[in-house]
């Protein structure tokens, strides 16, 4: 089971889609997961419970103090609510076998 | 007999708006056919979401009370903020808001949010006629369309309490989100490069303006990438932060120029040996932890709330268009644009918060968060597309500036001409635009005159883009 975070700046409107179209993703790669939406404040603190957030990339530089260490793997989308960027980066990620 | 059943019901769930927004969400849910457990956990968590929020806007407002009165006592002014939670906190309060003085106003606010989403659904289904494309998508921002609409109808009189007027509101909101959203469709794809979707926000006319005028004070080639922002302005993007430093720094004033002595009768919390100035950080720190509850309850109500009726637009209606929060563009502007759209919309509101103060203002205008980074923020992320650096920059200036004398006239037209104060006015561009003139046109004619009025306005605005823009209208389709 993948522990999947999704969030935005206000961690309402658009973390809400990406929820909902991620919802989508997962299950059309047969992927099993749990999806969680907070504000970008929150997502920063609590990231390290997760497996992977994905994040729009203008609030990327929240997560600069991750690294490859860390157990959480964070992705950052240019179109937050595109179910096939999503897919995408999935695979270049190596989460579809 | 039929009668007390009746009341009963009514006194123990239709009166409950915590219940009503549950047996929404059941009622969404189980006509979706999804299964009964998932159904039943999402209703708990919209009721648990409601409750959550109840605490957020009775917190929030009982510590904005103490200063407000301690302001018009000393002074006789008032203090407001240009901000929407802060309103929304007000229309909840569970000791003096429209629900407690209303006790079933969640039926008929829930009413209006349901009927604009099957307006907007009809819209969209019948667009070879109306020519909308857009599904709103944004549930906070919707419900707070119909909250506001209903409530300000109210304040106005008693006598638009009724179902008729909730019908129309209904529809009015939905024209409003349908109309709105479609004007956005071509500025959203332009600057997206066609990632077909459009801005379902309250900003959405704002956009319209911005995408047709900035070409006029800029170059678009002459775009911000280059800019690089200092970096402890990235700190503002984090709503609590920045809640909280907005209010130190303002509330700080407001609480100092008041003076520990006039505080000290109206807070009762703050005694003759507490530290003044970590008393007025506490304060502030408050306004930042009661957001932060209320946004909570707000995202656990609303996030059940529209997955519960948006599974049924998203399938019926294939080849519809998402209209969805306008945080989703500003990936696609270059990462400085949204923080300088922040702190130049603070600028004007400075310059229009300045100008009150000058001119001895009855009324005391503070910065909330939402309109100041979700409304500047946006226009300046299509400013800078449509017009380049200069246009980013004019833009949000005017803008903030804007916000402060709408909010001005709308405080000042609620407390003189209808008696009541409002803690906040939600300056968002549409709101400004839209609400302002409900409101306004509802004291002098009937309230239905009025929407019907600004829906026949809007639909009509839509054909004439329509005709502006009829080669690659419906180009999103064929992709499908």
């Amino acid at each position: 089971m993948l522990k999947v975070l999704v969030t935005c700046g206000n961690g309402m409107g658009s973390s809400l889609m990406m929820k909902l179209k991620a919802e989508g993703v997962f299950k059309k790669l047969g992927l099993d997961a749990t999806i969680d939406h907070a504000p970008i404040g929150q997502a920063v603190s609590m990231a390290n419970s997760f497996d992977l957030v994905f994040c729009p990339l203008s609030l990327i530089d929240q997560f600069k103090d991750f690294t490859s260490k860390d157990r959480v793997k964070i992705v950052s989308l240019v179109n937050v609510i595109s179910e096939k960027e999503m897919e995408q980066k999935l695979r270049e990620n190596g989460y579809v076998k | 007999m039929l009668a007390t059943i009746f009341e009963s019901i009514s006194t123990n769930i239709l009166t409950q708006p915590a219940y009503i927004i549950g047996l929404m969400v059941l009622i969404g849910m189980l006509a979706l056919k999804k299964p009964w457990y998932e159904a039943i956990s999402c209703m708990i968590k919209a009721v648990a979401g409601y409750l959550i929020l109840n605490i957020g806007s009775g917190g929030f407002t009982s510590t904005f009370k103490p200063i407000v009165d301690a302001l018009s006592s000393k002074f006789n002014i008032t203090a407001s903020l240009v901000d929407t939670y802060t309103l929304q906190a007000q229309l909840l309060d569970p000791a003096n808001g429209f629900l407690a003085t209303h006790a079933d106003a969640m039926l008929y606010m829930s009413a209006a949010f349901a009927i604009s989403i099957v307006v907007n659904f009809l819209l969209v289904k019948f667009n070879k006629i109306t020519k909308v494309r857009t599904l709103y998508m944004t549930g906070h921002t919707l419900q707070s369309y119909s909250q506001n609409t209903l409530w300000f109808l109210v304040l106005i009189s008693p006598l638009f309490y009724n179902w008729p007027i909730t019908i129309a509101v209904g529809i009015f909101v939905g024209v409003w989100a349908g109309t709105g959203s479609n004007f956005t469709v071509e500025a959203t794809q332009k600057l997206t490069g066609g990632a077909n979707f459009a801005v379902g926000h309250q900003s959405m006319f704002g956009i319209l303006v911005v995408d047709k005028l900035a070409g006029k004070l800029g170059n678009p080639k002459d775009s911000m990438d280059n800019l690089k922002l200092p970096g402890w302005l990235s700190i503002f993007t984090d709503n609590v932060v920045c809640t909280t430093i907005l209010m130190c720094i303002f509330m700080g004033f407001v609480m100092g120029f008041i003076g520990k002595d006039t505080m000290m009768t109206f807070d009762t919390t703050l005694t003759a040996g507490t530290w003044y100035p970590l008393h007025i950080f506490k304060v502030c720190v408050n306004f930042a932890l009661y957001m932060s509850i209320l946004l909570m309850g707000v995202r656990m109500m609303i996030g059940e709330l529209t997955k519960a009726f948006r599974g049924f637009a998203d399938k019926l209606l294939k080849g519809s268009m998402p209209a969805v929060d306008a945080a989703v563009t500003y990936s696609f502007a270059p990462s400085s644009v949204p923080v300088l759209g922040f702190a130049m919309g603070m600028i004007g509101q400075l310059i229009g918060m300045a100008g009150l103060l000058i001119f001895k203002s009855p009324i005391l205008l503070l910065p909330g968060f939402v309109p100041l980074f979700f409304d500047n923020a946006t226009l300046t992320v299509f400013a800078n597309k449509a017009g380049g650096r200069k246009a980013a920059i004019i833009v949000p200036v005017l803008n903030g500036l804007f916000q402060v004398v709408i909010s001005l006239l709308m405080l000042l037209f609620f407390q003189n001409i209808i008696g009541f104060h409002l803690n906040a006015w939600p300056a968002m561009f549409d709101n400004n635009v839209l609400l302002a003139p409900f409101a306004l046109g509802s004291k002098f004619l009937h309230p239905v005159a009025v929407m019907l009025i600004l829906s026949v306005i809007l639909l009509g605005l839509t054909q004439v883009y329509y005709r502006r823009n009829k080669e690659h209208y419906w180009d999103h389709m064929k992709e499908n």
